[in-house]
């Protein structure tokens, strides 16, 4: 019930960044509706839904579960998916400035080595990032080749 | 007669025969990996259909999602886990059965009941397709503005149970679908100066973060411990004559359950998942031995399989006759359509002759792709889950950037992706109907063109209800919207209640 509380005053504050935002849209209203009309109806709709969420989560019972372990675990693994989205954005940074061959194949051996659970020697780590450049060469070639999708190039290729 | 000549010739090309022989592969290998699902492996086929004919594109994407469903079979039946959440019933049969000692039978069934799911839906598909689209012609923009809102109300309302979760999501949706130029005056709407925002967000690259990227993430959130072996030296033979002969003797459950999905499949937001689920429900109440069910009955794998390879059939009838889609696959399917500038609705079927059909004959040909490639590769798809998710997870990511990158040759799309990425990781955790966001984001625009449409040739408001058909449907949206409210009340109480008890025990 709290997360809903949460999600509600955040989609309040949504709907209201937006109405704000849909105040400077410079609309002529040549016939029928006004191009603000739309977004502010849906946003309304939405800030009326989240009013009802928000008063129902503390009326309504929910549901109590006994946490799992593996719930548990979970949530200490958390903090993974944010790091990942967190490098995604760094990736995407650098392909601009050292091209998409070396960007992605950084990005995949970082993320393979965050997230490999098993203690391996090195040199299995070794053939699996080299499998993981010949992926990103091959895949490369894929899509100039074959598809013709011409990737970012960087710095050095 | 001339066009089904023709997309007969279209669809018998050699290329576009093993672009359905690489998506059938491709889906059964997600379908057979507990966490990949089938909408993330047609969202990854996406950037693989730009470069393609729209039939050639299509067909891929068929391929990959009755490989899919298929596929999740695998591991419902032999780990006791769904590969795909529209296997989720299967397990409950099928997974006894392995126990008892006949993995093979078990297998088997599943397979052939998936086949004859996706024939019955074909079938389904081929005949009401074209009738619907025939009636629908005559919509103007108070009935397709009424018919979009009552498609993303029954998606809202039929999602994940919580009403008000799955109308926010639809609308947060329809309100992304609104950034960039007005469709009508063409003003910026919320595009804070940026030229790559003028053209709204692109689609797809929502798609493939909401339904792929998301998702994958949350993978890393399992622990080893979640993950299952096989037995590779397990005995999968079952003869074909035994086979044939345990569905003929239930071909009254293969018919009804094929009917259930076909007809769940077509409501917007049903599903596979809810199709399996439901038509095992049904088989079990049916039967005169439902206690049996649980312990192996070839039944409740028949139910659970042909429905939802049927349920395929039917999502694709809204989705070619009226433009909206069944299914979050349908959604794809139509963003892929629109790609090449194709608009699936009532006049898709007049306009499209040749890929219409041709995407009817792509369904059955990979039916039948799936039944071969499944029975004669089985040994090897068992071992495709073997590799563990710390090689796939890297280059899954990799290829879902690039499938973002190659819609527009730009990195603002792989933006996109990431930032709807987040938000979906966000709805998934907070319980919001993925499916409703991604139809808001299709369904948004055409809805707001057509409400202004139909305000801008006559303000007359009452319009809406008093044409027959719009008020047919705003009339369903009200009675979809009035049961989902009565249902979560009852819910409510009963949690009330349940609470309450707990208090005084």
């Amino acid at each position: 019930m709290a997360n809903n509380r949460l999600v509600s005053i955040g989609l309040l504050l949504f709907c209201g960044f937006f109405y704000y935002q849909s105040t400077l849209i410079e609309s002529k209203e040549l016939s029928g509706l006004p191009a603000t009309f739309f977004p502010r109806l849906i946003l309304g709709i939405i800030a009326f839904l989240s009013v009802i969420m928000l008063i129902k989560s503390f009326f309504v019972p929910t549901k109590v579960t006994k946490k799992s372990d593996s719930t548990e675990g979970k949530s200490k693994k958390e903090w993974i998916v944010w790091v990942l989205f967190g490098l995604f954005a760094i990736y995407l940074v650098l392909i601009d400035v050292v091209g998409f061959i070396t960007s992605s194949f950084l990005y995949m051996a970082t993320v393979y080595l965050l997230i490999v659970q098993q203690k391996k020697s090195w040199k299995k780590h070794l053939v699996a990032i080299g499998g993981l450049l010949a992926i990103t060469l091959g895949i490369t070639l894929f899509f100039q080749g074959v598809l013709h999708v011409y990737l970012p190039k960087g710095l050095f290729f | 007669m001339e066009n089904l000549l023709l997309s007969i010739e279209a669809i018998l090309q050699w290329d576009t025969l093993l672009l359905m022989v690489v998506g059938v592969i491709a889906g059964i290998v997600f379908g057979c990996i507990p966490g990949f699902t089938i909408t993330m492996a047609v969202a990854l086929t996406l950037p693989f259909s730009f470069s393609l004919e729209p039939l050639q594109g299509i067909s891929l994407m068929m391929g990959v999602w009755l490989g899919g469903a298929s596929g999740g079979l695998i591991s419902a039946c032999l780990l006791g886990i769904p590969g795909t959440p529209s296997a989720m019933a299967t397990t409950f049969d099928g997974y006894p059965m392995v126990k008892n000692g006949e993995p093979g039978r078990a297998l088997s069934l599943g397979l052939w009941a998936s086949f004859a799911g996706s024939l019955i839906g074909g079938i389904i598909l081929v005949l009401a397709a074209p009738l619907l689209s025939s009636w629908a012609i005559k919509f103007g923009p108070w009935e397709f503005f009424s018919l979009m809102v009552f498609g993303l109300s029954a998606i809202a309302t039929l999602g994940n149970g919580n009403l008000i979760k799955g109308l926010i999501a639809g609308l947060l949706g329809v309100f992304i679908g609104t950034f960039g130029l007005d469709p009508v005056g063409g003003a910026q709407r919320f595009t804070f100066g940026l030229t790559d925002l003028l053209s709204g967000f692109n689609y797809l690259p929502i798609l493939i973060g909401i339904f792929a990227f998301s998702q994958l993430l949350s993978e890393v959130t399992k622990s080893s411990a979640d993950k299952f072996t096989l037995d590779k030296n397990i005995n999968l033979h079952y003869p074909i004559s035994k086979v044939i002969k345990d569905l003929a003797t239930s071909w009254v459950s293969v018919i009804r359950s094929s009917l259930v999905g076909t007809f769940v499949g077509a409501l917007p937001g049903a599903g596979s998942s809810i199709a399996n689920i439901l038509s095992y429900d049904i088989e079990k109440k049916m039967s005169k031995h439902s206690k049996l069910f649980g312990t192996g009955r070839k039944e409740g794998i028949i139910a659970a399989e042909a429905a939802n390879n049927s349920s395929e059939g039917g999502a694709l009838i809204p989705t070619l006759a009226l433009g909206i889609p069944g299914s979050a696959v349908t959604v794809m399917m139509m963003g892929a359509l629109l790609v090449h500038g194709i608009q699936p609705g009532p006049y898709f079927l007049v306009s499209e002759p040749v890929l219409a059909y041709g995407i009817f004959l792509a369904f059955f040909i990979s039916a039948i792709f799936m039944l071969l490639i499944q029975a004669f590769g089985i040994r090897l798809f068992l071992r495709i889950t073997d590799i563990p998710m710390h090689y796939l997870l890297p280059v899954v990511l990799i290829l879902c950037a690039l499938g973002s990158f190659a819609v527009n040759n730009r990195v603002f799309d792989i933006w996109v992706l990431l930032i709807f990425g987040v938000v979906g990781y966000f709805l998934k955790k907070f319980n919001f109907t993925l499916a409703a966001f991604v139809l808001g984001v299709i369904l948004g625009p055409m809805t707001e063109v057509n409400l202004r449409r139909a305000i801008s040739t006559d303000a007359d408001l009452t319009l809406f209800f008093t044409r027959p058909i719009s008020g047919v449907l705003l009339g369903l949206t009200i009675a979809s919207l009035i049961y989902a409210v009565v249902s979560e009340i009852r819910n409510e109480r009963k949690l009330q209640s349940e609470s309450s008890n707990s208090i005084k025990g």
